[in-house]
């Protein structure tokens, strides 16, 4: 129960978390712009930002001034003691800041009036004068734009107290209204961790759920009466195992060829898993195998070097003496190449001499190296030497038993009949635990067991 | 199997729900501010930057060229100020009474060398040394001045420099030289009070008592031309067996000087001066210029025993620190020609 709703819990969690990742980069993501608005309090003709404004969020800012329908609006960029001394004693707007990010703080500016002169600032110069003056065309201005209405600049910033200064001009001339553009770089912190944490969380909840499903089931098995999922599962296990022990009497006719294929790979397992159980299939096999393969072979190539590497996969570096083996050169390459490639060349090539397909056998044992050298054995020395396999580990025997039950198991099921002590399915290696070479084995199986006859050709 | 994992798994669980609870958490606290400005702090360096002032130039150019084309003055107030506008005024009269440019001086400035205002209040005020022009001329020292904030930069003053001279060295450009008040007194002679002693001693020459605060005559190239000018206007008179006398007098102008420091301390200092050259000679005598630009001026007037002519005269002085066992020198001069009389 815990179980469940853990899992529940999870596969919630996991979809709400690449829900809320996805989202944040989509409908939840911020505005890829910063416009902030700064609305003169009225005094004064000219909006005069303070120092680094402008750059506030970013070096690229659009500067934006509109005034009344009809009016003179002028904007022009230097520095602040230019700008400053350009206002002189009229009153102006001062943009500090931003207040929120939509909006820019405005303050009656200061000036650079002096002590004196300050004093009589704040007097006089309160009465908005009646003629807006124009900044146009002053020497000291980096950059200016004059317009009517509304007037945009670009400005990139740059070092230095670059201001802005922004100024309605002439007769009635009020203070522009400044927007300030500035494009931000929108990050998406939370898309991946959203999305993988949720996948992650839902994978969890998802094998979770299908754990407490099965141990219910196991559960019930035990005792109860079994459920139709009880038939799927072992059969979803088992077909994995059938093909790499190849040791049922039905599987190798149905599949001749690729039952050979398969067997290779099953052996090069063997000594790693312990889990020899190919021993009793290979003397069986050999006869069925040989003239099997002896027939595709003749059309493929003769790029036998692929083969004796290609078996052994990893297994090929372990073999540094065989230097006088027929194809020096290509082993390594093969080796190298990895599994994959050397199986597909290896297939073909193995078929058209079986002496030469002889080497390919050691490497299934993996340390069988030195036949390597010894290209001419035959299938006479290959058969020997699978049936040696059996010998290196003593399990074959419980693995067999295993199988067996599993068997049982199975028709057990189909007859409705939970023949099986519950306790049985545990000891069943779990599919982690396998070693590399036996997982490319399993794959091999299941994706290139067409091509790999080697084994066979050998026998 | 399952079994066996199941416990991680749960495991597992509790840490992914506990870092999915703490995510949200911290995306719920998570509200970005606004950012504060970070102006830079203000530097003590040029007010004026070398593209500012290169664009200053080219309008000035700009304007001086228009009226130049229109053989106007009236569009100079715009773009030229002080003893240029009057000397620019001045040349253009004789342009006109010539009927061509040739006279003008070239003011199209392409820079060797700009000194830049370090003041951030105003007046402001720029120079710079343009380079050698082509036709065998010194190169011109050009002072620009921008009397308020609301003004723009304008011509202020400009002399060629004197030939052999030595420019004192000024700071760099970009942190810009500060503004030397008429009445420094770090200097060896404060620029009002070396511009009067300048025109005492070109009016008196030897004879002057500030001659030995500056350089030797024979090294100041306006006295020198003077002379010469002087002494040539007299032998012709000689030669026609006649008598004659030449007197140069020179005063301040009443408009102020510019002056801004040297890279040692000194200063170079910008003023106008107005002279009177005054050529007499014996009575019956009709005397007339010689000079393509007076002559222009006199036109068709009829010569006399006395010829005077007004020049106005900006010069350009180094004036060395106080202490310094160097004396006050000539650096270059611009004259030119506003009037003339026969009596």
């Amino acid at each position: 129960m815990v179980q469940r709703f853990l899992a529940t819990l999870l596969i919630l969690a996991g979809l709400g978390g690449i829900g809320y990742g996805v989202a944040t980069a989509t409908v939840l993501r911020e505005s890829d712009t910063v416009v902030a608005t700064a609305t003169p309090s009225g005094d004064g003709t000219m909006v005069v930002t303070e120092p680094g404004v402008l750059g506030l969020v970013d070096d690229q800012v659009t500067v934006r001034a509109t005034v009344p329908e009809g009016q003179k609006v002028t904007l022009a960029l230097g520095s602040d003691v230019d700008v400053l001394g350009w206002v002189g004693e009229d009153p102006y707007d001062s943009v500090t800041g931003l207040s929120s990010w939509e909006t820019l703080s405005v303050a009656p500016g200061t000036g650079l009036a002096t002590d004196e002169e300050g004093e009589e600032a704040s007097d006089e110069p309160a009465e908005k004068p009646s003629t807006g003056p124009d900044p146009a065309g002053s020497d000291m201005w980096i950059t200016e734009v004059s317009g009517e209405t509304t007037v945009q600049m670009r400005w990139t910033e740059q070092p230095g107290r670059v201001v802005l200064l922004a100024a309605g001009v002439g007769k009635g001339a009020e203070a522009p209204t400044l927007e300030l553009t500035w494009p931000r770089p929108v990050a998406t912190p939370y898309l991946w961790p959203g999305v993988l944490g949720g996948g992650f969380a839902l994978i969890l909840g998802v094998f979770m759920a299908i754990g407490a499903r099965r141990s219910k089931k196991r559960g019930g098995s035990k005792g109860r009466s079994p459920s139709g999922a009880r038939t799927r599962q072992p059969a979803s296990d088992l077909p994995r195992r059938d093909a790499v022990f190849g040791v049922d009497g039905d599987e190798p006719n149905q599949y001749p060829d690729e039952s050979h294929g398969g067997y290779p790979p099953a052996l090069g397992d063997a000594p790693d898993g312990g889990t020899a159980v190919f021993p009793p299939s290979a003397p069986g096999m050999p006869g069925q195998g040989l003239p099997v393969q002896g027939m595709p072979a003749p059309d493929d190539e003769p790029t036998q070097s692929w083969g004796p590497p290609a078996p052994f996969g990893g297994a090929a570096p372990i073999t540094p003496e065989p230097a006088p083996a027929p194809e020096p050169v290509a082993a390594p390459a093969a080796s190298i190449r990895g599994m994959r490639r050397s199986r597909r060349g290896q297939g073909p090539a193995a078929a058209p001499a079986a002496p030469a397909q002889a080497p390919a056998q050691p490497p299934q044992f993996g340390g069988a190296v030195p036949e390597h050298t010894q290209p001419a054995p035959a299938p006479s020395g290959a058969t020997a030497a699978a049936q040696a396999a059996p010998a290196p580990s003593g399990k074959p025997m419980t693995r067999r038993e295993m199988r067996m039950r599993e068997q049982a198991e199975r028709r057990a099921a189909t007859g409705t009949q939970p023949a099986v002590p519950a306790a049985e399915p545990e000891p069943q290696p779990e599919p982690e635990q396998q070693t590399p070479s036996s997982r490319a084995a399993a794959w091999r199986q299941t994706w290139g067991v067409t091509g790999n006859d080697d084994g066979g050709s050998n026998r | 199997m399952l079994r066996s994992g199941a416990l991680p798994a749960t495991r597992r669980a509790v840490a992914g729900l506990t870092a999915v609870g703490a995510a949200s958490v911290l995306l719920a606290g998570c509200t970005v501010e606004p950012p504060t400005p970070a102006p830079e702090a203000p530097v003590v360096a040029a007010v004026v930057s070398t593209s500012q002032e290169r664009k200053i130039l080219d309008r000035v150019s700009g304007a001086v060229q228009a009226a130049d084309d229109a053989t106007d003055a009236g569009t100079l107030a715009a773009r030229l100020t002080g003893p240029a506008l009057a000397m620019r005024q001045a040349e253009l009269r004789v342009a006109e009474a010539r009927g061509d440019n040739k006279l003008l001086t070239d003011l199209t400035f392409e820079t060797q060398q700009v000194i830049l205002p370090l003041e951030q209040g105003w007046p402001r005020s720029s120079f710079v040394i343009t380079v050698q022009p082509p036709d065998n001329a010194t190169p011109a020292l050009a002072a620009f001045e921008q009397s308020s904030a609301r003004e723009q930069y304008k011509l202020w003053g400009f002399v060629h420099l004197a030939p052999r001279v030595t420019m004192p060295r000024f700071a760099e450009a970009e942190l810009g030289s500060p503004a030397v008040a008429a009445d420094d007194t770090s200097l060896k002679a404060s620029p009002q009070a070396a511009v009067e002693q300048y025109a005492s001693v070109l009016t008196a020459g030897e004879d002057s008592r500030y001659t030995d605060n500056f350089a030797a005559a024979d090294d100041d190239e306006l006295r020198l031309q003077l002379r010469k000018s002087g002494a040539n206007q007299v032998a012709q008179i000689e030669d026609k067996d006649g008598e004659g006398s030449f007197e140069v007098a020179y005063e301040p102008a009443k408009g102020p000087v510019k002056a801004v420091r040297t890279a040692d301390g000194g200063a170079v200092v910008l003023a106008e001066l107005l002279s009177l050259e005054t050529l007499k000679a014996e009575e019956g005598w009709r005397l007339t210029p010689a000079t393509p630009s007076a002559k222009a001026l006199w036109g068709d007037a009829k010569g006399t025993d006395v010829m005077k002519i007004a020049f106005r005269n900006t010069v350009a002085l180094y004036v060395p620190p106080a202490g310094s066992a160097e004396q006050i020198g000539l650096l270059g001069f611009h004259r030119v020609p506003y009037a003339v009389s026969n009596g």
